[in-house]
């Protein structure tokens, strides 16, 4: 039965990263200390995790994430990258420290500026005005202090973060991507 | 002679003036050229003197195709035109176009690597080509037709599988800004050259294949592996929002498929999906021009993607709008890429429900109908340039009577009502009034013809005027000295991507440099977007390899808007690609065993034919002073930020000097004139084209 048991823990953190999903600790206690109830196994918290703790060291793809507070999300590398499942975490936790990272991470990275539409589409999903909201709070908010917005000259809102862009290049760089790239296709 | 697979073998020859019909021998006459603008430059180079004006019967134009083209290879569809091209201003030079869709293939499978056109009809004719019955017909009743209604015309008669190339009201009226389009939406430049020759179309229907030297397990493998380094459109490699399988994204990317994002006119609504890079069958899901360039409400609209033979991208979408049916009694189906996307929205500054409203995709479903269909050419954006600037400077009302002012309803004009292209599109292709036959005539010679400095054209950045009537393609914006180099080198725009595909993959810079070093010697080749750095050896380096590239492709028949595959989707590689793709596939195609250097030294072979032609033609060796010029505001920033400072494109004179220095060194071409050296053109085998330029005092 433990041998089922963590093979059907494996299958379900794959199962999940291939969805795109994140799978948290506590779901795979709650679903495993169930099934092995219904099958009148005696089953203790500390069973399960050291099914879970084999299941990682096992298989070189399962890969274990902490949010802030310490609680467990899993994911297999085989489908999900670590850039997009610390994404999916930041995402379950604070907006804000999400688009200050996501801001930040993409104006030391490319470098570049990102367009608001980004924040609105797939994965984040945002609605504009939540968007806005965020980053007026940021303003009042010192350890957001180095993100600033840009405005193209077709209107759309970039933003990025003036510890690697100063705003000249971040302007530019918007513009660039937002009317230079299309009337140069 | 040993059988060579990937050409067909033969190269089609007819003249129009006395309707023969000849076949020549591919290996034995072009091998060296291998196929496509190589033909294409062999033929202008060898049979049409200098001082030829383009629409004269003496000038030629050839449509070439290369060993891939018709074979599996990825993006293989693409037709090489070359011929004098007639918006070369001040005076008309050897140009090519590239027209994609299926006609490449349909013609390889007919027996054909090329068909030279030459001379002229006395009256309308179009050919047809079906195997070895190759015909001239009567086309006198399809002169006057659209593009779409010849095609349905010559397609009732040779069946829905022939590939019609054909020319529109623009070419047959000799308006130099004319195309030729087959297959819906591939268009290339030289539709005044066919008309002025008297030729409507050719319809194409070949019931061949093309031979395959190489073991068929091995060719399979080597699709499959170029099919797995595939990115999207213009080969950008990462998608343009994160996804469970992606490190990287760029918003800039055209790889924009997601779930949730719906090819929302098929009926049923198709999701397009994360699309795992490793997943061969959802490429096609991955590009949606519409949605890149007309914004995200062009997923409601799009059917689906369609594009060229062997290409899984498909980039030319196929939109339905319902509206303009109604609203301007024109098919609610629509369908192209890029710049003919664009083609109709670009004329208009702005639009009552803003830039990527409903609007703006009606006047792009206008412009579509009536470019695709009138046959019109827009110089990749400089028509609509040229005639905002006309327009909104006040130009316009002095170079046109009051009477023709009038007649066009600028009100509908400022306010970017589509009903405004019904006015001016068709009265381009009639030369209908002063305003349309000079916007017709292509920049260089409507400038002439209205008495306007071509100065006063280079000095505006906003019109991106480079030189001889054509614009930028990709140049200091793309990848600063780099793409500056690439625009001097042409006799129209540039048409090269070999360089932008790499610089706009959507890689953080870092990624980017580890590429570049491996692929030109040091990272120090790319710059970060608009964050140039000084000239090096391995900029010039980068430079000539896109070239060569950019030739190779077009005389393999594949798409240069795809390649080179100088990056990948693929993680577990680095990212890399392979840029020795094309070399296996010819050796394979052919069975004519070449390195990737070996090839890159058939390219510039090629390349260098354009110089020479370009030389002979010109009249002058003086290249670096009379041809490889650069525009002033290549050197200007409207902050007046200084060169290599962060956030501007500006170029520094002195920087360009050495960069011009570096890339004729690497070239083998003489610094002082840019003109190839009596050596170089020998270690391509270009002796007795040497010679023949020597004999005029045209080597330096
Ligand atoms: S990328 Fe577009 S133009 Fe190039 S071969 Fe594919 S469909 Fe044709």
């Amino acid at each position: 039965m433990i041998k089922e048991c963590s093979k059907a823990i494996l299958d379900s953190i794959r199962e999940s990263s291939k969805s795109g999903l994140l799978l948290p600790e506590k779901e795979i206690f709650s679903k495993f200390t169930q099934k092995l109830v219904k099958s009148h196994e005696q089953i203790r918290d500390d069973a399960i995790k050291a099914m879970l703790d084999e299941v990682i060291s096992s298989n070189e793809d399962i890969t274990v994430l902490y949010d802030s507070i310490y609680c467990r999300y899993y994911y297999s590398a085989l489908t999900m990258t670590e850039a997009y499942a610390r994404l999916l975490l930041l995402k379950k936790e604070n907006s804000l420290h999400l688009m200050a990272s996501i801001i930040r991470e993409n104006s030391a990275k490319y470098p570049r500026p990102i367009p608001i539409t980004v924040f609105q589409n797939f994965p984040f999903e945002l609605r504009q005005d939540d968007i806005l909201l965020c980053i007026n709070k940021m303003i009042e908010l010192q350890e957001y202090e180095d993100i600033e917005q840009v405005t193209t000259s077709i209107g759309n809102l970039f933003f990025y973060s003036k510890r690697y862009l100063d705003f000249d290049y971040a302007m530019m760089l918007a513009e660039w991507e937002d009317v230079g790239c299309i009337e140069n296709p | 002679m040993a059988k060579h697979g990937g050409w067909a073998g033969k190269v089609l020859r007819v003249d129009l003036s006395t309707g023969k019909i000849s076949t020549e021998n591919t290996i034995e006459k072009y091998k060296d050229f291998i196929g496509g603008t190589g033909i294409g430059y062999k033929v202008i180079w060898d049979e049409v003197p200098s001082a030829t004006k383009p629409f004269s019967p003496e000038n030629k134009i050839i449509f070439g195709t290369g060993p891939l083209a018709g074979t599996g290879a990825p993006c293989n569809g693409k037709t090489a035109i070359t011929t004098l091209w007639p918006t070369c201003w001040p005076k008309p030079l050897v140009a090519s176009g590239h027209m994609g869709g299926h006609f490449a293939a349909e013609l390889k499978y007919a027996g054909y690597d090329a068909i030279i056109i030459e001379g002229k009809s006395e009256h309308p004719v179009w050919l047809s080509i079906e195997d070895a019955r190759v015909e001239l017909n009567d086309a006198r009743r399809l002169w006057g037709l659209g593009i779409r209604r010849t095609t349905y015309e010559i397609n009732l008669q040779m069946g829905h599988e022939a590939s019609v190339a054909a020319i529109g009201q623009a070419g047959e009226n000799l308006v130099p800004m004319s195309v030729i389009i087959n297959s819906v939406s591939h268009s290339a430049g030289g539709g005044a050259v066919m008309g002025s020759k008297n030729l409507k179309a050719i319809g194409v229907r070949g019931t061949g294949s093309v031979y395959i030297s190489g073991k068929k397990e091995e060719w399979e493998k080597a699709i499959k592996f170029h099919l797995s380094l595939l990115g999207a459109n213009n080969q950008h490699v990462v998608p343009s929002s994160p996804q469970p399988w992606a490190e990287y994204y760029s918003p800039g990317s055209r790889w924009i498929s997601s779930k949730g994002r719906n090819w929302e006119a098929s009926r049923p609504p198709i999701e397009t999906g994360s699309c795992d890079p490793h997943n061969l069958n959802r490429i096609a899901y991955r590009s949606n021009n519409a949605v890149f360039f007309l914004g995200n409400d062009a997923w409601k609209y799009t059917v689906r993607g369609n594009g060229c033979t062997g290409c899984p991208i498909r980039c030319h979408t196929i939109l339905r709008v319902p509206s303009v049916y109604s609203k301007y009694a024109i098919p609610e189906i629509g369908q192209n890429t890029c710049g003919g996307l664009n083609f109709g929205r670009a004329f208009f500054k702005t639009f009552p429900d803003g830039p990527k409203s409903q609007t703006s995709i009606e006047a792009c479903m206008v412009g579509m109908h009536f470019a695709d269909d009138l046959g019109i050419w827009n110089n990749y954006g400089l028509l609509q340039r040229d005639f905002q600037k006309l327009y909104y400077d006040g130009i316009l009302k002095t170079k046109i009577d009051e009477k023709e002012y009038k007649s066009y309803s600028w009100d509908k004009f400022e306010k970017g009502d589509p009903g405004f292209l019904f006015e001016l599109l068709p009265r381009i292709a009639r030369k209908d009034g002063e305003l349309a036959t000079a916007l017709g005539m292509g920049t260089g010679y409507m400038l002439e013809r209205w008495g306007i400095s071509e100065e006063d054209w280079k000095k505006d950045p906003a019109l991106q005027y480079w030189k001889m009537g054509h614009p930028r393609h990709h140049s200091n914006e793309d990848s600063g000295q780099i793409g500056v180099i690439i625009n001097t080198q042409y006799n129209r725009d540039a048409q090269c991507h070999s360089h932008t595909n790499f610089i706009r993959n959507g890689l953080p810079i870092e990624v980017q440099k580890r590429l570049a070093s491996e692929l030109w010697g040091s990272p120090d080749a790319v710059d970060a977007t608009l964050a140039y750095t000084p000239m090096n050896i391995y900029k010039a380096k980068m430079a000539k390899w896109s070239l060569l590239r950019k030739e190779l492709h077009d005389a393999l028949a594949l798409c240069n808007w795809m390649g080179p595959i100088s990056a990948s989707p693929l993680k577990e590689r680095g990212y890399r690609g392979d840029d020795s793709i094309e070399s296996l596939l010819y050796t394979l195609a052919t069975g004519d065993k070449k390195s990737c250097q070996e090839l890159d030294h058939v390219a510039e072979r090629i390349l260098l034919l354009h110089r020479a032609i370009t030389i002979r033609d010109m009249g002058t060796k003086e290249m670096r002073t009379m041809h490889d010029t650069i525009p002033d505001w290549v050197f200007e920033d409207i902050k007046d930020k200084s060169p290599f400072s962060k956030g501007t494109n500006r170029m520094d004179k002195e920087d360009m000097r050495i960069a011009m220095d570096m890339y004729y060194e690497e070239m083998g071409w003489d610094k002082k004139t840019g003109a190839p050296t009596l050596e170089t053109y020998r270690k391509f085998d270009l002796g007795d084209v040497a010679e023949k330029l020597k004999q005029k005092g045209l080597l330096p």
